[in-house]
């Protein structure tokens, strides 16, 4: 039998048994030698264990493999669960560590699932619809207008939806703002006080194209999508129906008004749906085929140049966007033969719902929105650094119990995926309190949205998308910051270990001194861009907006969603400018069609001085504008610089006037005192009485963004450009009276007429507020980072300098044993950190030089490389770390030289 | 998976099995299965508790001077099983010779 031992089956065996997790391999080596031993010695006791038998017994113990193989599963989840009990248990016995370790990581990871569920919900959430992916917006442009590209006229919309091809169904929609109230508003009392909500009017199959099915009663039928005026009916969005209706559950069948007419409510639609656009909610739908309620006329139905709606529709399935959008060009260049005045040169494009959100949001929000991560990011990294340098210090105190592993036999690999499994779980506890973290810091963002007069609903909070991205983001952070101390930790030096001796395993460079440099580059860089940001916002607080908030009241008055028309309008502001400017409290009144900041977006032009001719088409200089009644510029409190304001005697009798601002005047005349007494005019008016003369420079002042390039800007009296839609500035006597100068004008206004809703109220500061949202989102934003880097570099600095100076208490005793002073111990310890901090703030001064320039765009008033920023930043650490040397070294200083040398 | 229908491998295994052969070359022989199928066929059927394993008696192994075998047995929810297998696989039925004598070299040169 013994030599059977010798046996190459039992040679392949134990070879295959290799592969066999180890807690089975014993009973499994027996099962299957025991199998093949037995048979080879039944083979010889009947004398037929020849070559051929010998070679199908190896045959059979090849089948082993197979079996080993499928072993394998068993294995893995075998040694996991072994790994993740083991990793639980080392982490409960260090509590400290844990703790510390788990909270760097909750707030790396918190403060980027934060910043990525804000950047969800601009620009990756999408709507809330059946298949919100396949929705597709055509926009249409034309060769003239760029304002209007998106826009297309209902002709040409028709023509499109029945010629095209490619798409399931087209459908159209229009925004509009309306007043509503649920009864005919005849006294002033306030219940029956229309409201003015923002709506749309779409087009009959907009809720079957856009896939929503209504909460309560139906959409619209295709009979109320069809004929003008014939259908007043109206389907009612959620919110609206909860506040101004109390959510009645027999809305459906009431009539309501909308600009003083009745509608008939149809339905209600849910909750979750906003409308057409993603970050307004829209308070009714309405068929476009009731546009003229809306003050929208009827012209728009047949009139091919009138660009009115907006364009969604669903592709056929299997078609892609590119195929789609040759298809509608085709029929749109078929439209441009047939109607060439309107339609020529005329094209389409196509985006999705979602690349055309992105497209539309303002230029800073989504380079900021990906600023704010990428200095997430680095605060992650901050974070990964201090648990890698915590778990460095941690491997060093498990030298021993990983030498005594590795000496009775784990492989490198095994140590190294425990270790690992452990920093996963620190990880996923981390992620956890992240999460939570996540959820109060999008809370706050949220609040920091500044009351605008539109109903925007975006949504911060952290969804499934977000947690999705938490998880593998926090698995990748496990094993990064896991991976090189493992490593490191499972190189430990055997015999150096089990006999009891400091792991002195001398490194050419020290991994914990390297974190730390690290860890202080990150934090100079990330402290800068802090840095930068408060600097910018102090700036943005000083720069002049060209008007003053203080006591200013605004209101937003629109009587041309009542019908009224330009002269109408023009009677009942005059008489509300008397009534206003003689009551107590009011300092002066007066109107105008744009606010400054609020994105102003009147233009006219193109500019054409006295005596020149009209520019080629397509060319010539438009300027942004505003309509104003007198007595504007000083209720507003804009300077004028020179000249005069309008008086009422500046009406439609009147030679043409105008103010512009100083900007204009060097642009377009060289100097101020040049401009005063020119006149000009606005291209294709050609005769003598459209050329304005101007009568007055206003300073310059910020338009539409505090971060805009000096821009062109005129004043027209609104007296002689009729206007319907106005705001009405009231500047208070003081801040005391603002409250009842609000109360005043609002009786003033329903004195005149009771059914003209008020809205888009702003007092003082928030006139200002959304100019200063963005400035003060990202100075509060850059500063929770620096915040968080420095205590997280901090912490880091502290850990390793006390670490260092535990491991030289023995030279330290020595030291001081043969006369060094306290001092010269101090500063032994003090210099060895400061020089990994020196190091530290070199580099990252160095990387903050060539990555600020990233931010130049969205900085006010100081430039991305500014001195003083860096210096004081660079001080501000250094002072800090200086302290984080100091302590230690004062606790070394105290050592007793005997207990030191004793240690020995 | 006790729910799940054997395949016509496994059923054959657990027919001889039920048959009485109960070490894993005998399998192998009875059913002219390759042992890589088999011993995988083996763990499957004992982790759904349709066979159990036993080593067999230390002594009568220390006597030969041999390791000890493992055998298997069928389970009472092997044997439901099994019949339920008998029902759609008709050519188990044939395969029914209960283990009597210990396979003789004869097989083998076949």
């Amino acid at each position: 039998m013994r030599e059977h031992k010798r046996s190459p089956w039992l040679w392949l065996l134990r070879f295959i048994s290799l592969i066999v997790p180890r807690r089975l391999r014993a009973d499994w080596r027996q099962e299957w030698e025991a199998e093949l031993q037995w048979r080879a010695s039944q083979l010889a006791e009947w004398q037929m264990l020849n070559a051929k038998n010998k070679l199908s017994l190896l045959w059979h113990g090849a089948g082993a493999f197979m079996d080993a193989l499928w072993l394998q599963p068993k294995r893995w989840e075998d040694e996991l669960v072994q790994d993740i009990r083991f990793a639980a248990r080392m982490l409960r016995r260090a509590p400290g560590y844990t703790a510390v370790a788990v909270l760097a990581l909750a707030l790396g990871i918190g403060v980027n699932t934060a910043i990525l569920s804000v950047v969800n919900g601009f620009v990756l959430r999408p709507l809330p619809i059946e298949k919100p992916a396949e929705l597709v917006i055509a926009h249409w442009g034309g060769n003239r207008d760029t304002q209007v590209w998106g826009r297309i006229s209902w002709p040409n919309y028709m023509d499109l939806r029945e010629q095209n091809k490619s798409f399931a169904d087209m459908c159209a929609w229009i925004g509009t703002p309306a007043a509503i109230s649920a009864g005919e508003s005849r006294g002033a009392g306030d219940s029956e006080r229309a409201e003015v909500g923002w709506g749309e009017l779409v087009s009959g199959n907009y809720f079957d194209v856009m896939g929503v099915r209504p909460l309560l009663g139906r959409g619209f039928l295709p009979e109320e999508g069809r004929t003008l005026n014939t259908h007043p009916v109206v389907v009612l969005g959620y919110s609206w129906w909860q506040r101004r209706f109390q959510a009645d559950p027999a809305i459906v069948g009431k009539t309501i008004y909308l600009n003083g007419q009745p509608f008939t409510v149809t339905g209600v639609m849910p909750e979750s749906f906003l409308g057409s656009e993603f970050y307004l909610r829209k308070a009714f739908w309405v068929p476009l085929m009731m546009a003229e309620k809306f003050g929208r006329g009827t012209a728009w139905k047949t009139d091919r140049a009138k660009a009115l709606v907006k364009l969604y529709g669903r592709l056929q399935p299997g078609l892609t966007m590119a195929q789609a959008e040759t298809d509608l060009n085709l029929v749109a260049g078929g439209l441009a033969q047939l109607y060439p005045r309107e339609n020529a040169g005329s094209k389409i494009q196509l985006t999705s719902e979602l690349g055309g959100r992105y497209e539309e949001a303002t230029w800073v929000l989504r380079y900021g929105g990906w600023l704010a991560l990428c200095i997430a990011g680095l605060v992650l990294l901050l974070a990964c650094a201090n648990v890698a340098n915590l778990m460095l210090a941690r491997a060093a105190t498990r030298a021993r119990e990983i030498g005594i592993r590795l000496a009775i036999g784990a492989g490198r690999g095994r140590i190294v995926r425990q270790l690992l499994t452990e920093s996963v779980m620190l990880a996923a506890v981390g992620g956890a309190l992240g999460w939570a973290l996540a959820h109060g810091g999008a809370a706050v963002i949220q609040t920091t949205i500044p009351p605008v007069p539109y109903p925007i609903s975006i949504d911060f909070s952290p969804d499934g998308d977000v947690l999705k991205w938490m998880v593998v983001m926090s698995l990748l952070t496990g094993v990064i910051f896991g991976l090189a101390p493992a490593l490191l930790a499972s190189r430990t030096d055997l015999v150096a270990v089990i006999k009891g001796m400091a792991t002195g395993r001398r490194r050419r460079w020290n991994p914990r001194g390297a974190l730390v440099v690290a860890q202080v580059t990150i934090s100079i860089v990330v402290l800068i861009c802090a840095g930068l940001f408060v600097r910018s916002l102090g700036q943005a607080s000083k720069t002049d907006p060209g008007f003053r908030s203080e006591n200013l009241v605004v209101m937003m008055i629109t009587p041309g969603l009542l019908a009224y028309d330009g002269e109408a309008s023009l009677r009942f502001y005059r008489e509300l400018l008397r009534r206003l400017e003689s009551r107590p409290g009011v300092r002066m009144a007066a109107l105008a069609t744009e606010l400054p900041l609020l994105d102003s977006r009147q233009s006219r032009g193109p500019i054409v001085r006295e005596g020149e001719s009209d520019p080629r088409p397509n060319q010539g200089f438009m300027s942004e504008c505003s309509m104003v009644t007198p007595g504007y510029f000083d209720t507003a409190r804009t300077r004028l610089v020179l000249g005069r304001d309008f008086t009422d005697r500046d009406d439609a009798a009147a030679p043409r006037v105008i103010i512009v601002n100083q900007e204009f005047a060097r642009r377009f005349y060289g100097s101020e005192q040049n401009t005063l007494g020119k006149r000009f005019r606005f291209a294709q008016q050609t005769s003598p009485g459209d050329l304005m003369e101007i009568i007055g420079i206003a300073q310059d002042g910020r338009y539409k963004t505090l971060y805009e390039a000096p821009q062109t800007y005129m004043f027209l009296p609104v007296y002689q450009h009729p206007y319907t839609d106005m705001a009405l500035l009231i500047s208070a006597q003081s801040a005391a009276v603002l409250p009842s100068v609000v109360e005043t004008a609002r009786r003033e206004i329903a004195q005149l007429d009771a059914r003209l809703p008020v809205g888009g109220l702003m007092m003082a500061e928030e006139n200002l507020a959304l100019a200063f949202w963005g400035p003060r989102v990202a100075a509060g934003m850059a500063s929770t980072f620096g915040a968080l880097a420095l205590i997280l570099a901090t912490m880091g600095l502290y850990s390793v300098m006390t670490y260092a100076v535990s491991q030289r208490t023995s030279e330290i005793g020595l030291r001081m044993a043969l006369g060094a002073s306290l001092r010269d111990v101090s500063r032994l310890i003090i210099s060895q950190g400061m020089r990994m901090v020196l190091i530290g703030i070199a580099l990252g001064l160095a990387g903050a030089l060539a990555l600020t320039r990233a931010l130049s765009g969205l900085l006010l008033g100081i430039g991305a490389t500014d001195p003083l920023t860096f210096i004081g930043v660079t001080i501000a650490l250094v002072a800090i770390a200086l302290l984080a040397c100091w302590i230690p070294a004062r606790r070394a200083a105290r050592v007793d030289p005997l207990v030191a040398l004793r240690q020995e | 998976m006790r729910h799940k229908y054997l395949s016509f491998t496994m059923a054959l295994i657990l027919q001889a099995l039920d048959n009485g052969y109960r070490y894993g070359f005998e399998i192998m022989q009875a059913t002219g299965l390759a042992s890589g199928t088999i011993y995988p066929a083996l763990r499957r059927l004992e982790d759904t508790l349709l066979i159990k394993s036993r080593w067999e008696k230390q002594s009568i192994a220390q006597a030969e001077q041999r390791p000890a075998r493992k055998y298997y047995e069928v389970t009472k929810a092997g044997r439901e099983v099994l019949a339920e297998a008998r029902g759609r696989f008709k050519l188990l039925e044939q395969v029914s010779a209960p283990a009597e004598t210990e396979l003789t070299p004869l097989t083998e040169e076949a």
